[in-house]
């Protein structure tokens, strides 16, 4: 027990070391309880990512797109293909004897369709993974929030309030989408908010739930009243990737790339959110703001995604979940693999899409709900077996 | 080093905490004992700064009204009654979590964050369970983890809640041995809650005892806990006793049938409304 | 004029293939050479050569494009194309979203209906032409894609004789109707859920052919051309003729519409009024479906005028 005298001094000096941290503006790390000199060692290892495992990742993705660059029915040979590939990479000195309409076959529909896949894919899986952190909840989707009653009630609409939609010269469906998909979010935050606690984890959900609910009934509505066009609502509805050029690619990489880079940012703290709001404050993060941030980057991607790629599911509950049964429940390391993986399902959820009934498509989101469901239970069961 | 003064909070319209005072000494123990339903756990949440006060606290001469969160969190480390043990995490990610403090919102973790853990480990005897989940692991290792995230916190003034409330007898005095310790390697000031009054008298240099919501006495053990005191405040029958190494307070059957008795005739704490009848006693 | 425009069409021209210069050529025929502009829902499309490589993607192109002549340069028809029968069919079903599918026939024009995402855009990245001709709202809009169509392919002569044929068909049609329909009133049914087509489709531009009203125009519903109204709807109206087209996707017949609750009472189930017509009339307006329909309707007229004069008339 120290006595009143060594107590103060220590008050003081105390005092004196934050104080003086503070107005220097740096990092009060100066409060040491351990000297340096006493500390252990630093090569201890907690979960994180390690270089192997993005480098595979990587490695996968690279693989799973040239061999969805080489599938359609155009009728070009692999091997041509390839060389066309291969003649774009400088110092091999491959020529490339593709003909001019198989070139914009590989360069202008199938390649930026690939990259598109993996956008939107890494971009769903991603919004899902930092959903179900924010919202502790292993069912959380990206469209927990009405970010999909919006996107549909957005597209609805212009299909049915255009009357002739393609002699606009551009598509309008995009940004209808995107409008709706933050006007969604927007009013399920302010339900949110007016639920008197504050804008807690809760009454977002339940928001959410209602801005969804609502928004579809006007949809449905606005559907009944136009049958002709049904069939225009529901291929986007259902999801699909249709591209012409990279006009797409462009338009969402802005916020597929700011959306990414912020989660990828925050995946430390969705960790610390894990022990609940109370803990993270006492640990020194603010709960509130961090989801705010969070949600708010992971429906501005979600939004981009779904207004160029129409609603497809499964892959921002599928993909974390398996990530997270395989690599443990860190989200240093779900959110960066989540994305990377989640380009590699879409990728390839696209390519069966566009090849198994050929020449129709089958859905985007229905090969995503066949292909998903029986993979994630493999993987269940495996974890269950290493408990 | 921790000051209390005229501290009140006021939850759903009702005066949960009126006007505490109280004064912790640097590297000193002050225990917080009382009833359920004194308020104790509101005090260590105002004090960490989880729920809004009226009155002053300053914590090592700052006011934490002016720091902002992270400031706070390398000042006052948290150890709830309840903790959230998040099943599938390790040990050391869960240590580690007690560095958030020291990364700006961006930040990664250093050589430094990993060195802190890694004395936390071997001090706490965790560096063997270091990889297992937080699932997989006993009672009183689970609280030795959070303890040890607290500690990575390196923060002056600890505040715990019941940190043995869910341990058997030989864990509990495990973990107050281990913070005693810790205490006076690194000269932490602690305030910490107890129900156990015997442990509270063990283990605290002073004593501040609440009852709804506001101080009914502070001071040594000694002088606090009498069993005319205890009585009065928990309305329990105690015998007070002198042990090897400082008082021990056990509960006294005999006293307890004779207060039950003074209840059912009506006595001076009267029934509690439980239907009991003025006639049709039982004896 | 021609004088003046040649340099400027030629530097235009030169951009492109310098075969279309050859085309400047005045044609053995009696049409316009290419390259010719033509009227698109998305736009005006040049089309700087004759197409040899047609493929239409819509049953009702697929029906024009073989009126006006141009049967020989069709490579490929959608699925849905039922007329004419020998019309070399495909798998495709006009909502592919890639265009990539069509690249094995080597196509040079496109004919749909419907855009399907970005399908047209990916035909102009191929350098394909393409014509979108959607469903239309009266017959001069049928005759007006009749002409697109016969620009389009070098059939502008064959393109005005169908017209005339198609004219002449239902005005001769509406003629041996002696107008005995004047005024009656008709319900076409589309879906179970009395889904209907008002007049202001090219269904109803038919039946005002003959003078006869829409009740869906009379129930107060229009708007989308294809609304859906309520049973009560019905009975109020009361229509003088029914007409069943959901007989192939939802199995109606006489007998299971007469069996609804209450329309037993209806005047044209007790007259025998009510007509089963394939589904197909709803979603084809080209010449011969419209040409066919026409017929039925007339020959509907004829044969309950026939049963009406027999028996005692109701006032309306």
């Amino acid at each position: 027990m120290a006595t009143g005298g060594a107590g103060s001094l220590r008050d003081m000096r105390l005092g004196s070391v934050i104080a003086r941290h503070r107005s220097e503006g740096g990092h009060p790390s100066g409060l040491r309880l351990f000297e340096d000199g006493e500390v252990g060692d630093p090569d201890i290892f907690p979960t994180r990512l390690r270089i192997w495992h993005v480098g595979l990742g990587l490695g996968v993705l690279v693989l799973v797109c040239i061999g969805a660059l080489l599938v359609g029915p155009a009728g070009l040979s692999p091997g041509s293909v390839l060389a066309d590939v291969a003649s774009h990479i400088p110092l091999i000195g491959v020529h490339s004897h593709l003909s001019a309409t198989g070139n914009i076959v590989v360069w202008q529909l199938r390649m930026p369709r690939i990259v598109l896949a993996g956008l939107v894919g890494s971009m769903l899986a991603i919004a899902g993974a930092s959903y179900q952190g924010v919202f502790h909840n292993p069912l959380a989707d990206p469209y927990l929030l009405g970010v999909a009653a919006g996107a549909g009630l957005g597209a609805t609409i212009a299909v049915v309030g255009i009357p002739h939609l393609a002699s606009l010269g551009f598509d309008p469906l995009p940004l209808a989408a995107f409008v709706g998909a933050i006007i969604a979010v927007g009013a399920t935050f302010a339900l949110g908010r007016s639920g008197g606690r504050g804008r807690n984890a809760t009454s977002l959900v339940l928001g959410g739930v209602a801005v969804g609910a609502f928004f579809t009934a006007i949809q449905t509505f606005l559907q009944q009243q136009n049958t002709p066009v049904l069939q225009e609502i529901y291929t986007w509805i259902l999801g699909g990737l249709s591209t012409a050029g990279w006009g797409q690619v462009t338009l969402i990489l802005p916020y597929v790339l700011l959306t990414t880079i912020v989660l990828v940012s925050c995946r430390r703290l969705l960790d610390v959110l894990s022990v609940g709001d109370d803990e993270a404050q006492s640990l020194g993060v603010r709960a509130n703001r961090v989801r705010l941030v969070i949600i708010v980057a992971a429906t501005l991607g979600t939004a981009a995604a779904v207004s160029v790629s129409g609603l497809i599911g499964f892959v921002g509950i599928i993909v974390p979940h398996t990530v997270r049964l395989v690599m443990g429940p860190s989200y240093q390391r779900i959110i960066p693999l989540s994305a990377l993986y989640g380009a590699i399902f879409l990728i390839l959820a696209d390519l069966v899409a566009r090849t198994v009934l050929s020449p129709g498509e089958v859905p985007l989101g229905v090969v995503t709900a066949f292909l998903g469901a029986p993979f994630f239970l493999v993987v269940l069961r495996q974890a269950r077996r290493f408990g | 080093m921790l000051d209390l003064d005229q501290v009140s909070v006021v939850l759903d319209g009702a005066r949960v905490l009126d006007s505490v005072s109280a004064k912790v000494e640097s590297a000193s123990w002050l225990g917080l004992v009382g009833p359920n339903g004194a308020g104790k756990t509101t005090l260590l949440r105002a004090v960490v700064g989880l729920v809004a006060y009226e009155g002053e606290i300053s914590i090592a001469g700052l006011n934490p009204l002016e720091l902002g969160r992270r400031e706070i969190a390398r000042l006052v480390a948290y150890v709830p009654q309840r903790p959230v043990l998040p099943p599938a995490m390790t040990v050391i990610d869960y240590i580690l979590l007690g560095r958030s403090a020291y990364h700006s919102y961006l930040g990664a973790e250093t050589k430094r964050d990993r060195s802190v853990v890694s004395t936390v480990l071997g001090r706490l005897d965790l560096t063997r369970l270091a990889n297992r989940r937080l699932g997989q692991i006993s009672g009183g290792e689970a609280q030795r983890a959070v303890l040890g995230r607290a500690l990575a916190q390196e923060a002056p003034v600890l505040v715990m809640d019941e940190p043995t409330s869910s341990l058997d007898l030989g864990h509990g005095q495990r973990i107050l041995e281990l913070t005693d310790e810790l205490r006076r390697e690194h000269s932490l000031t602690i305030l910490c809650a107890l129900h156990d009054l015997t442990l509270a008298a063990q283990y605290a240099d002073e004593l501040l005892v609440l009852a709804h919501g506001s101080v009914a006495m502070s001071g040594r053990a000694q002088e606090v806990l009498t069993a005319e005191h205890i009585g009065a405040i928990f309305d329990a029958s105690v015998e007070v006793l002198e042990g090897s190494d400082g008082i021990v307070v056990a509960p006294s059957r005999q006293r307890s049938k004779v207060m039950s008795d003074a209840r059912r005739s009506g006595g001076p704490l009267g029934a509690r409304g439980i239907g009991l009848k003025a006639t049709g006693e039982v004896r | 004029m021609k004088r003046n425009l040649i340099p400027v069409a030629l530097l235009s021209v030169m951009l492109f293939s310098s075969g279309a210069y050859a085309a400047q050529r005045p044609s053995a025929t009696a049409n316009p050479s290419f390259p010719v502009r033509v009227n698109s829902a998305d736009g005006t499309v040049r089309i700087a050569h004759r197409p040899t490589r047609i493929l239409s993607l819509s049953a009702s192109a697929t029906e024009m494009l073989y009126a006006v002549g141009a049967g020989r340069q069709v490579v490929g028809v959608d699925k849905y194309s039922t007329y004419p029968t020998d019309a070399p069919r495909t798998k495709f079903t006009g909502y592919e979203s890639s265009a990539e599918d069509y690249l094995p026939l080597h196509p040079d024009l496109v004919l749909l209906a419907f855009n399907t995402g970005t399908l047209i855009a990916q035909l102009h990245k191929l350098h394909i032409s393409t014509l979108l001709l959607p469903p239309a709202n009266t017959i001069a809009g049928v005759n007006k894609q009749i002409s697109e169509i016969g620009l389009a392919t070098g059939h502008v002569a064959q393109a005005v004789q169908t017209k005339a044929s198609l004219a002449g068909d239902l005005a001769s049609a509406a003629k041996v109707a002696k107008g005995r329909a004047r005024g009656a009133t008709y319900y076409i049914e589309i879906d179970p859920t009395y889904y209907t087509a008002t007049s202001h489709t090219f269904i109803g531009a038919l039946f005002s052919r003959f003078n006869m009203v829409n009740v869906a125009d009379s129930a107060g519903r229009s708007g989308s051309g294809y609304p859906q109204i309520s049973s009560e709807d019905l009975l109020k109206t009361n229509p003088d003729y029914v007409f069943l087209a959901d007989t192939v996707c939802c199995g109606q017949n006489v007998k299971s519409f007469s069996l609804r609750p209450g329309f037993g009472a209806l005047r044209a189930v007790r007259l025998g009024h009510v007509i089963t017509v394939n589904d197909s009339v709803a979603s084809e307006w080209g010449p011969h479906s419209l040409e066919t329909f026409a017929g039925a309707i007339k020959q509907e007229i004829l044969s309950t005028t026939t049963k009406a004069t027999s028996s005692a008339q109701t006032s309306s």
